[in-house]
């Protein structure tokens, strides 16, 4: 029989932010943002290299306080490989995830339980900001005056 | 939210609408529906309001709308910008503490710190407060081989609106400590703060109700402590220009005025100033009030001379604080005049030469001369 597989959480290079519901996550190396949301980001949570999918569905099941599937954590260990935030990838391991895809799951599972399903989306990522403030007639710097936002040079 | 001075619901009273009370832990139940929030959703991401705008209605009936689906985009997206921004800020702090620089960090990630969350607001330049006597020293360390990032940092502002009660010590004095990561970077003290954001609002036209929200928002973290004498200002002028912004955000945005002292709370804007900062919010994006030449390219091509005399038209806000007048009943149209011929004078009075370079690059550092 095979060794179960452990999946790890992939730290480096990634700037993480947790809101409420779900957390944010930034991958410097790739310059993508994703976006997961609770479930997956349970997952991710308990990726430590040393618990397996079973484990990691009980783990969230409790987290969340209603049954989690083997099925469901193998749904989130799929789309955390796909975006790159797993040390290794866990689609070859999966024993179920190229027979169930998320949509047959919703269908089996109905709309209403389907919120519980592990999503990660992609959003727009960070670019530097353009908040720039115009200049003022007091703010320009020596030597320069405010026309209409710009500091212009007079000298 | 009835806003007074507001005629109908135009898209400036409809932003009025989506970002009141936007700043509190637990904002107000949203007073407008679908259609009219999708009606301002440019006015909002442009303006950088939009994260704010989504907080409000996250929860509500409109969480699930399609204009919702763009603002929780711009609330992810300035939350991983805010994320991204401070590692940058502890290496700006760290530059200019070695070179014996103690900067007081202004407005972008100070005036976050008044929201719930840092990433409600948009982060922008870093901008810092350095004592006149270490401005070369700053200088020198920002334009340094050390520097990384790519954000820019401004040096400039408006010192008569920092220095207020007691000059440049006092100033310093009443500065806070804040944390940032493994660090502490210096910001201003919460009465300050609140001036500051006042005075700087309206130097800029109020064209951002942004600026207004931060307002609002640094008002009702007003302790019982708040010493209104400092956050007021020592002169009449900036009583009365600070009163008036005050005025302002309880009225266009409903900010609460519990701590407010009453000698604060009586006083109330003249409607033209509520009606302008409306007129104000129709064009609230930055990009599109910069004047895409100056005034010495303009010169030189005759066909283009009107449009850019048209274009520097001073608003009744920018001219009154412009000549230092308080906002009052007193006619506008002189003032605008008034300030327009000033600044044609002090145009005019340049010498010819090296024009047409603009000096503060929007990508990089404020340019030292």
């Amino acid at each position: 029989m095979s060794e179960p597989y452990l999946p790890t959480a992939r730290k480096s290079k990634l700037v993480v932010r947790e809101l409420a519901d779900e957390i944010l996550v930034y991958d410097a190396d790739g310059h993508r943002a994703h976006c997961l949301n609770r479930t997956a980001a349970l997952v991710w949570k308990h990726c430590d290299g040393r618990t397996p999918a079973s484990g990691i569905a009980e783990r969230v099941a409790e987290e969340l306080s209603f049954a989690v599937s083997e099925e469901v954590v193998w749904l989130a260990l799929d789309q955390l490989a796909e975006f790159d935030l797993l040390m290794s990838a866990a689609v070859a391991r999966s024993p179920v995830s190229n027979l169930i895809s998320r949509r047959k799951m919703i269908r089996r599972l109905g709309i209403a339980a389907a919120v519980s399903l592990p999503l990660i989306t992609s959003i727009v990522s960070p670019t530097p900001a353009q908040a720039q403030s115009p200049c003022t007639e007091t703010s320009c710097p020596p030597g320069t005056t405010c026309q209409a936002g710009i500091c212009e040079p007079d000298t | 939210m009835r806003i007074e001075g507001a005629r109908g619901k135009t898209e400036p009273t409809l932003l009025a609408v989506a970002l009141a009370g936007s700043w509190r832990e637990a904002p107000p139940e949203p007073e407008l529906t679908a259609d009219e929030l999708g009606q301002v959703i440019p006015l909002l991401t442009g303006s950088g309001a939009a994260a704010l705008a989504w907080w409000k209605i996250r929860g509500s009936h409109l969480q699930e709308s399609a204009p919702a689906r763009t603002l929780r985009q711009s609330y992810h997206t300035q939350t991983l910008q805010a994320a991204l921004q401070d590692w940058e800020i502890e290496h700006v702090f760290s530059l200019l503490r070695s070179a014996r620089v103690e900067p007081i960090l202004l407005k972008g990630w100070a005036a976050a710190c008044l929201y719930p969350e840092r990433g409600l607001r948009p982060p922008g330049d870093i901008d810092l407060c350095i004592r006149p006597e270490r401005h070369e020293a700053a200088k020198s360390a920002l334009w340094g081989r050390e520097r990384r990032g790519t954000t820019s940092v401004d040096l400039t502002h408006d010192d008569s609106a920092l220095s207020g009660v007691g000059g440049w010590e006092g100033l310093y004095a009443r500065t806070r400590l804040a944390a940032l990561g493994g660090t502490q970077v210096r910001v201003l003290g919460h009465e300050d703060q609140l001036r500051f954001l006042c005075l700087h609002l309206l130097r800029h036209s109020a064209y951002r109700p942004l600026w207004l929200c931060d307002v609002a928002a640094a008002l009702e973290a007003a302790r019982p402590d708040f010493d209104w004498c400092v956050a007021l200002g020592g002169s009449a002028r900036e009583r009365n220009w600070v009163t008036c912004v005050l005025d302002l955000a309880r009225r266009l945005l409903g900010a609460r005025f519990d701590q407010v002292p009453e000698e604060v709370s009586s006083r109330r804007a003249p409607e033209w100033l509520v009606e302008e900062v409306l007129t104000q919010w129709e064009r609230p994006c930055t990009a599109e009030r910069w004047p895409h030449e100056l005034m010495s390219v303009s010169l030189r091509r005759p066909s283009r001379v009107l449009t850019a005399l048209l274009k520097r038209w001073p608003d009744p806000i920018r001219a009154s604080v412009g000549l230092g007048l308080p906002f009052d009943g007193s006619p506008r149209l002189p003032r605008q005049l008034a300030f327009y011929l000033l600044q044609s004078a002090r145009f005019l009075n340049r010498p010819l030469r090296r024009r047409g370079v603009p000096v503060k690059n929007p990508a990089g550092l404020t340019s030292p001369h």
